[in-house]
């Protein structure tokens, strides 16, 4: 038996296609025109009925040499025959017609047609052309193929970017809200540091002032009781007046910083705050100030007392910048919602891996003071609806511009 | 007249005690001691002082309860309140209930000296009013409670006859058809912490020029006849008003 090939049954334009395929074999094998109309209808009936069935199965092709020569075999696996065709039918359209019991509890029918030409002697050639009509796919199925396996590839390719892309933005969101939460605890620990320490400076401030009091009124006492000792005696009472002046004014640094009051905002001229504020530390001598503010800056709506104290801090921090001199210069100047005032000096800068920092509680690169003074000023600008920024260059100078709301209407 | 203070110094903390005791005797002033509320209370009830000086954070009884069981029984006697925390809810409460003012420790000697000097000095009073008779009355009425009164029945040379130190003055609104207005702007131009009563017996003809006379800040207004209990409630107000501003607290209140 040379095997021609088979035909896959899987669906209703499979009948067409078997039908097709044994016309045109059973016309390059020389069927008559009845003979091949007949041979193509029975396929035809038979694979209509298992297809109704919802059956799949394989159609087999062979060529066959028996006694008077080579015929056409079929070979159709069914479930029930009597369904599909007539036996009589059958047996009037093949030569010969064997029925047997399949494992798979298929009826097999084979069936077997001489073919017109008893001479025929298949050759390679002829046998691959049958053969290769056989498996050939139908234009129109294969169109279809290609046709779906074509879409199927541009939606698996088209979701494929929108999963690449769904990605994408799924990353960025989630560093875009990585960042965010680093920030807001950040800024978190950096408050709840503050309020404890604003708490700590408080409490001591406080317990201070009593041994203080006891102290400053001793001081006083002896002053007064030893009025006319000797100069050595009156110098020390002074020494020791003085140095708890000192003390005093440190407890009260030490106090500003624990202050929580809420802001109590009214509108203030700004050039009042400054000029306050330089009043309270005057420059040295090295220190030139140059102030810019115009007189039609408009007024601020904020809390005096604690911008005031920012003012106080920046400028100290300004000099503290120059210890060998230079200049302070203030400048201000608005938009329509906001006054900016900076407070520039021409110091030691700050480096890049600082600038992170200075705003930090406790941080601080001098060598004493407890270093509370910026992140103190941060907070007491913010809770006023305002903003502190920073621009610097290392050894050349820093500018600290802050920023204050204008009274909306 | 300089009459001899009593002072009342209360503090747990004994050295701070031991030292303001020490400073005011040197300085011409004794004062006695109490270490706690109890205490203080004790000696407030059974002798008479003219001032309290307390600090707030005492244990058991703190300075500001102290100083309410002392205004229900010596409702006059001022009473300061000191203390190490400034930013103590009590501060405000004493205020509130009115505690002549509320000192920072370290305190300020020379403010408390001069504070001192100020309550140790007799309340003056100057009348103007045309009434003879009402000026005298009232002075005699002054005088028992212990005021210094001098008294005017004209306009006349009011100012220039003014003594410097006189503390209050109760001003008749019309004499002889002349509006006190222009002499309170004077007196206010001369001495304008001198704090100016006014009194009339014509309320409805008066009431315009009262109420300018308020908006350039007299103190308020009396009407005749008046009410005694009334001025002497009036009287004490301005009184603890000029001690409070002598002693010009630092602590508690926002600027």
């Amino acid at each position: 038996m040379i095997s021609i090939g088979k035909i896959s049954i899987k669906s209703e334009s499979s009948i067409v296609e078997a039908r097709n395929k044994i016309y045109v074999l059973a016309q390059d094998l020389k069927f008559d025109i009845i003979s091949t109309t007949r041979l193509a209808t029975i396929t035809s009936q038979l694979v209509r009925g298992m297809v109704k069935k919802g059956k799949e199965f394989t159609l087999k092709v062979w060529l066959d040499q028996r006694e008077g020569g080579f015929g056409l075999v079929l070979e159709f696996p069914l479930k029930k025959i009597k369904d599909a065709v007539s036996i009589e039918m059958l047996n009037a359209v093949f030569d010969s017609v064997e029925i047997s019991q399949g494992e798979d509890r298929f009826e097999y029918i084979e069936t077997f047609k001489y073919l017109p030409d008893s001479d025929f002697k298949p050759t390679k050639e002829f046998i691959a052309k049958i053969k290769k009509q056989i498996e050939r796919l139908p234009i129109e199925e294969l169109c279809n193929k290609l046709q779906e396996a074509y879409t199927k590839l541009k939606r698996a390719e088209e979701k494929q970017r929108e999963y690449s892309q769904n990605l994408e933005d799924m990353v960025e969101e989630r560093t875009k809200r990585t960042k965010e939460l680093q920030d807001a605890q950040d800024e978190l620990v950096r408050k709840g540091k503050l309020a404890i320490l604003g708490q700590l400076a408080g409490g001591v401030g406080h317990e201070l002032q009593n041994p203080l009091g006891v102290i400053s009124n001793a001081v006083y006492y002896l002053k007064t009781i030893l009025s006319d000792a000797d100069e050595t005696t009156r110098e020390y009472l002074d020494l020791i007046a003085s140095e708890v002046h000192d003390s005093e004014k440190i407890i009260l640094g030490l106090l500003d910083l624990s202050r929580t009051n809420p802001a109590i905002r009214e509108e203030v001229a700004i050039s009042e705050l400054i000029e306050l504020a330089l009043d309270k530390q005057p420059p040295s001598e090295n220190v030139k100030i140059d102030t810019k503010i115009p007189k039609d800056i408009p007024l601020v709506y904020i809390d005096p007392q604690q911008i005031g104290q920012v003012m106080f801090n920046l400028i100290v921090n300004a000099y503290q910048a120059m210890p060998e001199g230079g200049i302070l210069n203030i400048k201000a100047n608005s938009d329509k919602e906001k006054v900016y005032i900076s407070i520039a000096d021409t110091g030691c800068g700050i480096s890049d891996e600082n600038m992170k920092k200075i705003f930090d509680p406790l941080f601080t690169t001098r060598a004493w003071g407890i270093g509370l003074g910026l992140s103190v000023s941060k907070n007491l600008v913010e809770v006023n609806g305002g903003n502190i920024e920073v621009e610097s260059q290392e050894g050349k100078g820093s500018t600290f511009t802050v920023i204050l709301p204008i009274k909306e209407i | 007249m300089v009459k001899r203070l009593r002072i009342l110094i209360v503090d747990d903390d004994c050295n701070m005690v031991r030292t303001l005791k020490d400073i005011f005797m040197v300085k011409g002033c004794p004062v006695e001691t109490a270490y706690s509320g109890f205490e203080a209370l004790k000696k407030a009830r059974d002798e008479n002082f003219d001032c309290v000086i307390t600090d707030i954070k005492m244990p058991k009884m703190n300075g500001v309860e102290f100083y309410l069981a002392v205004k229900s029984i010596k409702p006059e006697l001022p009473v300061v309140l000191m203390t190490a925390y400034s930013t103590d809810k009590l501060v405000k409460k004493g205020l509130e209930e009115g505690a002549i003012s509320v000192l920072a420790k370290p305190l300020d000697i020379n403010t408390i000296l001069f504070f001192f000097s100020t309550l140790q000095k007799e309340r003056s009073v100057a009348i103007v009013d045309d009434n003879l008779n009402f000026c005298k009355t009232l002075r005699d009425i002054l005088q028992k409670q212990g005021f210094v009164v001098s008294y005017f029945t004209n306009y006349h040379n009011l100012i220039e006859n003014l003594k410097p130190d006189c503390q209050v003055m109760l001003l008749d609104m019309k004499i002889n058809k002349i509006s006190g207005l222009d002499v309170l702007r004077k007196v206010r131009k001369k001495y304008p912490q001198l704090p100016v009563v006014l009194i009339t017996a014509h309320r409805e003809e008066m009431s315009s020029k009262i109420k300018t006379a308020l908006e350039i800040s007299a103190y308020t207004c009396l009407y005749k006849p008046l009410q005694i209990e009334r001025l002497f409630k009036v009287l004490s107000e301005i009184h603890h008003k000029q001690l409070s501003m002598i002693l010009k607290q630092s602590v508690g209140k926002k600027k």
